[in-house]
């Protein structure tokens, strides 16, 4: 009976008994606060949207793009230093490593470039002066197509302003999407910019008073900055995988090291050893004003417990063992392949991957890479060698196992390639060879020694 | 007449009065005193097995691990199949670590090595064309708490560098062999044994059939032993080392020469 008083008619409105249908209240509108946006560094100079330059500019913040083939982009938000003295500190660096820049701070990158353009140099703008200041700008300042400037004179549209008032529809399908882009990051709502090198999540830098000069010295300076980096991937629960190592050298020039680790890794010891080992490669020539150390790639590392007796420390030992071989031989493992031709059967694999087993079988323990030609004499053409001529020594064989024929593969180029028939002999001496018969019988079958057997 | 300094006896040495001392006490004082400095002597070290008569015969009854072993091969494939019985053992011995192979061009076969029992799971190659690499690598490798063992092929370290691979194998508490080809003098060595292995025809050995691999093991030197020579087979089937003793493989050799 409940059920049915409780039962509501298909048309009644959800809300129409027991809960008031009313507008959730929205929190007053707050002034935005200093500094909440974003703030970019525009440079114009001559030779600067260059990746050479970019990369230099990394000195001053992690993210540095190149702004239209005409200048640079710097984002300065977060940055501790105060503006002017930001603005200044970098454009007397540009202007010592010889590329004088003009740069202006604010908000909208499009609209810094297009006040730089018209005239503007080095001034800290807040988002009230550059609203401003934007207006009266002439449309020659802007980015658009040189072809389309003159049209929009011929509108009688000579400054931003003009062009704002305008309904952005029609103007959209008369000039294409180039006007309303424009017009939208003037104001900030769009900045695009791609940086030159994609921001790390870790990176640690130092300012050297007096310039990294010996090796010692940038060994110490590279532990320090390596114990930062571990303390902070310690903290986000991350290891490193890729380290980059750029150093600032005082005639406006930059060298980089990459080193990648095969296990991810936040072990201070050995990073250090890691990069220590490379320093070499360094060519200081007049030292290093200043070294930033960057964790490119991280991934996930859960902390483990250690000191446990009886526990084995093997799986990072490992790693970093191969870390270190890495650096000065090759290194890699054998997994085997399907594949009955024996050069085939195994087949090189990362040092780090885990390989298969492979299965047992009368083969050589060592597969020469070169086998030795040899003179065989048989009774009888199909018939095991029953003397072997190797170079000018004379074997006679005592027992022989075969032929196991290897035909090869015949879906794999070159064609025609000749079978092998190998064979297991023993020799007088007790030596067991791996012996091969290339081709048919006849004249052009060749001998060979592939191996030898344990 | 002597200042009391000379009078007071010295703290390292024994007790110097003979008739209050045990003698078994003093010499087994002397004997520990003795394998302090040269850990190669101590007694009761890990080894591993190779067969019950070279067991038997070796002071350290077994080949001790964290050691420098050097093997001159008299025929390449003897003298590979030993190491690779080895490395098979160490393996077993000290599971969860890996084996470096380090050679100038390594070639190893990793289906042929199966036949002795070593899987290539854990086996990593290291290509080191330059001598000081190959030591160095070797070196790094012996230290590392995750290597079971150490292979270096066809290099022939001097004194100082023997020793350092010693040391660092004492570190790590792997195996280190040394495999290269025979050499009528071979030189003096830093290594705990020094084997020369040379091939030797199959007992059962008939026309159609090379029967099992068969050795003449000679061990020509081992720091606190005796030499001694052997005749041994692989047995595939059960996977073990067979070996007959000196006195019964002496005439064979004598008729081989």
């Amino acid at each position: 009976m409940a059920g049915r008083r409780c039962a509501r008619t298909p048309s009644l409105p959800l809300f129409e008994d027991g809960l008031p249908c009313v507008a959730p209240t929205l929190p007053p509108p707050e002034p935005e606060a200093p500094g909440s946006a974003r703030r970019f560094l525009m440079l114009h100079g001559e030779g600067l949207a260059t990746p050479r330059a970019a990369v230099w500019a990394l000195r001053f913040s992690p993210l540095v793009g190149l702004w239209r083939e005409e200048g640079l982009v710097i984002e300065t938000t977060g940055l501790p230093e105060p503006e002017p003295d930001l603005l200044r500190r970098v454009l007397a660096a540009f202007t010592a490593a010889g590329h004088p820049a003009r740069g202006l701070l604010g908000t909208a990158p499009a609209a810094l470039a297009a006040l730089l353009r018209a005239g503007l140099a080095q001034r800290v703008l807040d988002p009230g002066q550059e609203a401003a200041a934007l207006p009266r700008l002439p449309l020659t300042a802007l980015a658009l197509p040189e072809a389309m400037i003159p049209a929009l004179h011929r509108l009688g549209l000579r400054d931003v302003a003009a062009l704002e008032a305008q309904p952005r529809g029609p103007l959209a399908r008369r000039f294409g999407q180039a006007v309303a882009l424009e017009l939208a990051a003037l104001r900030g709502f769009i900045a695009p910019f791609t940086p030159v090198r994609p921001p790390p999540h870790h990176a640690v830098e130092q300012d050297y008073l007096s310039p990294l000069v010996t090796a010692p010295g940038l060994e110490r300076a590279i532990g320090l900055l390596v114990g930062r980096l571990c303390v902070g991937l310690l903290g986000s629960g991350e290891g490193a995988r890729v380290l980059r190592l750029t150093g600032f050298r005082g005639d406006a020039s930059w060298q980089e090291l990459r080193q990648g680790l095969g296990q991810a890794s936040r072990d201070p010891a050995h990073v250090q050893r890691l990069l220590a080992r490379r320093v070499e490669e360094l060519r200081p020539e007049l030292g290093f004003e200043k070294l930033i150390l960057t964790a490119e790639v991280t991934e996930h590392l859960a902390a483990r417990q250690s000191g446990l007796p009886g526990e084995d420390a093997a799986p990072e030992a490992l790693s970093e063992l191969l870390d270190r071989l890495g650096q000065r031989v090759r290194i890699w493992r054998l997994a085997p392949q399907e594949s009955h031709w024996p050069e085939r059967a195994v087949r090189r694999a990362d040092a780090f991957a885990a390989v298969a087993e492979s299965a047992s079988a009368p083969r050589p323990l060592r597969l020469l890479r070169q086998p030795i030609p040899i003179t065989a004499s048989a009774l009888l053409p199909d018939d095991p060698p029953f003397q072997i001529v190797i170079g000018k020594r004379i074997e006679r064989v005592v027992s022989a196992e075969g032929p196991e024929r290897i035909e090869p593969e015949w879906w794999r180029p070159p064609e025609r390639r000749p079978p092998r028939d190998y064979y297991r002999v023993q020799l007088a001496s007790g030596a067991r060879w791996w012996v091969c018969r290339r081709g048919a019988v006849g004249d052009e079958a060749k001998w060979f020694v592939h191996g030898f057997l344990p | 007449m002597m200042s009391p300094s000379r009078k007071a006896p010295l703290p390292d040495l024994p007790p110097t009065d003979p008739s209050s001392m045990d003698r078994a006490a003093l010499l087994a004082g002397l004997r520990a005193r003795i394998a302090r400095h040269d850990p190669g002597l101590a007694t009761g070290r890990a080894t591993l097995p190779l067969s019950p008569e070279l067991d038997a015969h070796l002071p350290w009854s077994g080949l001790p691990l964290a050691g420098l072993h050097e093997i001159l091969a008299a025929e390449p494939g003897a003298g590979m199949g030993f190491s690779a019985l080895i490395l098979a053992r160490a393996q077993a011995a000290l599971p969860g670590r890996s084996i470096l192979w380090i050679a100038g061009e390594p070639d190893a076969y990793p289906p042929g090595l199966a036949q002795l029992g070593l899987s290539a799971a854990s086996l990593i190659l290291v290509r080191a064309p330059r001598p000081a690499d190959a030591l160095w690598a070797a070196e790094e490798g012996l230290r590392c708490p995750a290597i079971a063992a150490v292979l270096l092929c066809n290099a022939v370290p001097d004194l100082t560098a023997a020793r350092r691979l010693q040391l660092a194998a004492e570190t790590g508490g792997g195996i280190a062999l040394l495999l290269r080809g025979d050499d009528e003098n071979p030189g003096p060595t830093a290594a705990l044994t020094r084997w020369r292995i040379a091939a030797r025809l199959s007992a059962e050995a008939s026309p159609h059939h090379l029967g099992e691999p068969a050795w003449e093991i000679s061990l020509l030197r081992a720091r606190g032993g005796r030499p001694g020579s052997w005749a041994g087979e692989w047995d595939a089937m059960r996977g073990e080392l067979r070996t007959l003793s000196p006195a019964q493989s002496t005439p064979a050799r004598r008729a081989r020469a």
